[in-house]
């Protein structure tokens, strides 16, 4: 196990990402799914293509976070698009192969991809 | 689950919900197919109570849940495969999970995208480090995201970039021991 002195350093280290973390919801972040029932429904890819687009267009102002299980696991992958001030936006059944799409028209282009949306995905 | 590092990225996640700044994953596999794994965290911990009841499907910390279905599907994999699984935990301190398998078993997972779940990891919370020691016949490697984070802060890296570092830090890692593939 670690130190106690060890573990403090830590904490000090952690704490200037963990404020930035609370400053992440005034700017626009994409939220995947990652609880038991997402990762079997393959979310880890979906993340990893999230990063890898926002890296490979120098989106550096883009953030990915994570979250548990939101209680509709039959809709996993789900994917979350939060943009400050606009209503947020909930993709399901997400693949790698959606996420450029997703990242072109909605995050750079301001138009949310209707048909994979969470609404009507269900009619 | 379909392999073995779904339930990486799963069971790391859980110390990351638990507080944890950092999470110790260690990966031996022996010659003989003897597969032994820790997860061990800096998290919150559990109580007694919990502890006893962590892998029954229907107890769960999460609010308004019912079902918590991660360590559950973890100790059912590793019975399967002629394994087991062990939680130890102390409150406020931390929480250490073992699991042991048979590699030659025929119900034996795959170990699956290692990197894959180890690049999510990274990025998965920016306040919990992750360490990843594995250890095959081949020889032994070491991922370590303050490592790579203090590398490319020294070199300036944009966040953009320490993406591909950490990608090409952990493809080297796992190359060396895991030979072609991780699969």
């Amino acid at each position: 196990m670690k130190s106690v002195a060890e573990l403090e350093a830590l904490r000090q280290e952690a704490l200037p990402h963990v404020a930035m973390r609370h400053e992440v919801h005034d700017a626009l972040h994409v939220v995947v799914g990652m609880g038991t029932c997402g990762i079997a429904a393959g979310a880890r890819p979906v993340m990893l293509k999230f990063l890898e687009e926002f890296s490979s267009r120098n989106m550096d102002h883009v953030t990915v976070a994570i979250s548990g299980c939101a209680g509709m696991c039959e809709y996993e992958p789900i994917v979350e698009v939060n943009d400050p001030g606009k209503d947020k936006v909930t993709y399901v059944h997400v693949t790698p192969e959606m996420v450029p799409r997703i990242v072109e028209e909605h995050i750079i282009g301001g138009h949310p991809v209707e048909a994979w949306q969470l609404k009507t995905a269900k009619a | 689950m379909r392999d073995l590092s779904q339930h990486i990225l799963d069971l790391a996640q859980n110390s990351m919900t638990a507080g944890a700044t950092l999470v110790i994953i260690r990966l031996c596999i022996e010659e003989s197919g003897t597969l032994g794994m820790t997860i061990a965290d800096n998290g919150r911990g559990m109580s007694e109570a919990v502890l006893h009841h962590a892998a029954d499907p229907f107890v769960t910390t999460k609010q308004g849940r019912r079902i918590g279905l991660g360590l559950s599907l973890m100790q059912a994999n590793a019975e399967r495969a002629g394994g087991s699984m062990q939680v130890q935990s102390t409150e406020g301190a931390g929480t250490t999970l073992t699991v042991t398998m048979n590699r030659n078993h025929i119900d034996c997972l795959p170990l699956g995208d290692l990197e894959g779940t180890l690049l999510a990891l990274s990025f998965a919370n920016p306040s919990a480090e992750i360490r990843f020691e594995g250890s095959t016949a081949k020889g032994a490697c070491v991922y370590d995201t303050r490592k790579v984070k203090q590398k490319s802060q020294e070199q300036n890296t944009s966040a953009a970039r320490l993406m591909a570092a950490m990608q090409q830090e952990l493809h080297q890692s796992l190359n060396s021991i895991f030979g072609g593939g991780t699969t």
